[in-house]
């Protein structure tokens, strides 16, 4: 089977075609470098995103951002997010605090501002 | 009251100009922000991709104008929240108005870090009503990130500029339905990462050389047309589509805000949308300086910052020592080139390097970018993909004479 993607990590946006059968790489095309290959692989293998939301905090009745501390298995971000939607804010909060520890394997809900 | 420095907004370029400014030893420097806080659209950007640049790490808006805010904090810069220039003369008198009262305040160097507004629907020509649910992206984005309003259930987006791309993942993560992405242009000029983490990740469909012909419903939006274009952009008949959904967000582009611009006399660029810059950012009015989206869009929040770093320590060595008379030569868009800036370089500048950003004006595929002086080629930048979403900054180097042109070759 094919598979088609399009290496992010440069402005040069690679378009690669990256083959494989029973969950292994038989070749990979259109990459320009060796950082195309290693995204291509994590991209196949694991891949994973930032979540970002935002949660109402009912004490001052507006709006705080909130991210994960690192990426997520992009399977799980929906998952994640009703987790992370039924988090009690309770200010005062700083930009970085810990609100959620331990989502999908070893992230954490972080604040992404004061409140 | 007076001031060495003003700063006008406290966004991501209002705030590292401030900063710089401060560093570069300007006595005193104050930023008038409208909003409450500082941070500027970033604020309501709270997906993650900035900083990378600047900081190294990948954080959100609101992150990013944190670290910022702590800076301006730790170097004691003083801020106007809640604070509107009202108007600007060319002596660099600013009115300032406030739930004080107005106030006019006398600056040695102004910076114009005021950002960008999003094109309106008044912009672009849809036919139809005028029902409830037709937003800006950005208008969105604020909606949703800020006051926690969602506008929709069922959306399509139209114009596939980054603002566009990142809404669209933000409504499909809060719950509604994202039918699809419309570009009139065949290419999208928003980031390639965008596409990919925006759309993609989410199956959303991307419909280029698509438009919006046509906005249904009376009291709410019921359904948009869709319909292909030809390649002068005008719709084709019978490649009409209906797409039932109850919100329109437009992401069609960035006007740089520039109306105190207007008020001190200060000469455009019609092309950027911005003032007309020499290498120092000043504008035609000696010690009024302009960095961030007011000067030209910007990809990137770190971009913005960057040249502001700039556009700060240039208004701080205006105060200091006065401005500088010095021959300089103009930088021309030519072929393939939607815009240079800065629009004009010094000699001095010149022979030292100074630095040119350039957007072309559609995609091209291993394609050089030539700056010549007259006949004679003093730069070439090779790039094996030049699209409009992704501007090109380099150092321009010479010592010789003339006006300097910029144009794309393109070896197809």
């Amino acid at each position: 089977m094919i598979k088609k993607i399009t290496c992010t990590t440069c402005p040069m946006g690679c378009d690669m075609l990256l083959e494989h059968e029973d969950g292994k790489i038989l070749s990979l095309t259109g990459n320009r470098c060796a950082r195309g290959k290693a995204y291509a692989e994590n991209e196949f293998f694991h891949p994973a995103r930032v979540l970002t939301t935002v949660l109402y905090v009912k004490a001052c009745d507006s709006m705080l951002p909130v991210r994960s501390d690192r990426p997520i298995p992009k399977d799980r971000l929906f998952e994640c997010l009703r987790a992370v939607k039924g988090i009690r804010v309770v200010p005062p909060v700083h930009r970085g605090d810990i609100l959620y520890a331990g989502i999908a394997g070893d992230a954490n809900i972080i604040a992404s501002a004061d409140m | 009251m007076g001031t060495d420095v003003l700063v006008v907004g406290g966004g991501p370029a209002g705030m590292a100009a401030a900063l710089s400014a401060a560093q570069s030893g300007a006595g005193s420097v104050l930023i008038v922000e409208r909003n409450e806080r500082l941070g500027g659209i970033l604020n309501q950007c709270i997906h993650n991709g900035f900083g990378l640049t600047l900081f190294g790490k990948e954080l959100t808006g609101p992150e990013y104008a944190g670290r910022y805010a702590d800076q301006i904090g730790q170097a004691e810069i003083p801020c106007l929240f809640n604070t509107t220039v009202v108007s600007m003369t060319g002596n660099k008198e600013v009115l300032i108005r406030n739930t004080d009262g107005e106030r006019q305040i006398e600056a040695g160097a102004v910076i114009l870090a005021t950002g960008c507004r999003e094109r309106p629907r008044g912009a672009i020509s849809i036919p139809g009503s005028r029902p409830a649910g037709v937003y800006s992206a950005g208008t969105v984005q604020k909606l949703i990130n800020c006051c926690g309003y969602m506008p929709g259930k069922r959306a399509v987006i139209l114009g596939s500029g980054d603002i566009g791309l990142i809404m669209a993942r933000r409504l499909t993560l809060e719950g509604a339905h994202v039918e699809a992405v419309c570009e009139i242009m065949p290419y999208s000029s928003g980031l390639k990462r965008n596409i990919v983490q925006c759309l993609e990740d989410y199956d959303i469909p991307l419909y280029l050389s698509h438009t919006v012909t046509r906005i249904f419903g009376r009291e709410r939006v019921e359904g948009v047309e869709i319909s292909g274009v030809d390649e002068h952009l005008a719709p084709v008949e019978g490649t009409q589509r209906f797409i039932e959904c109850d919100t329109l967000l437009l992401s069609v582009g960035l006007i740089p805000e520039n109306e105190l611009a207007g008020y001190a006399g200060i000469v455009m660029d019609a092309k950027t949308g911005g003032p007309l810059v020499n290498d120092r950012l000043e504008t035609s009015v000696p010690g009024i300086f302009a960095c961030g989206n007011s000067l030209h869009v910007h990809d990137l929040a770190d971009f913005a910052s960057l040249e502001a770093v700039e556009a700060g320590k240039n208004a701080a060595a205006y105060v200091k020592a006065g401005g500088e008379a010095c021959q300089e030569f103009e930088c021309r868009a030519g072929n393939g080139i939607g815009s240079v800036v800065p629009q004009r370089m010094s000699a001095k500048a010149l022979a030292e390097g100074a630095t040119a950003y350039i957007r072309v004006g559609r995609p091209f595929e291993n394609a050089s970018i030539v700056i010549k002086r007259g006949d004679r080629v003093i730069r070439t930048v090779r790039s094996p993909r030049l699209t409009p979403g992704e501007m090109v900054k380099t150092v321009v180097r010479d010592s010789g004479d003339g006006d300097l042109t910029f144009e794309v070759d393109s070896h197809d």
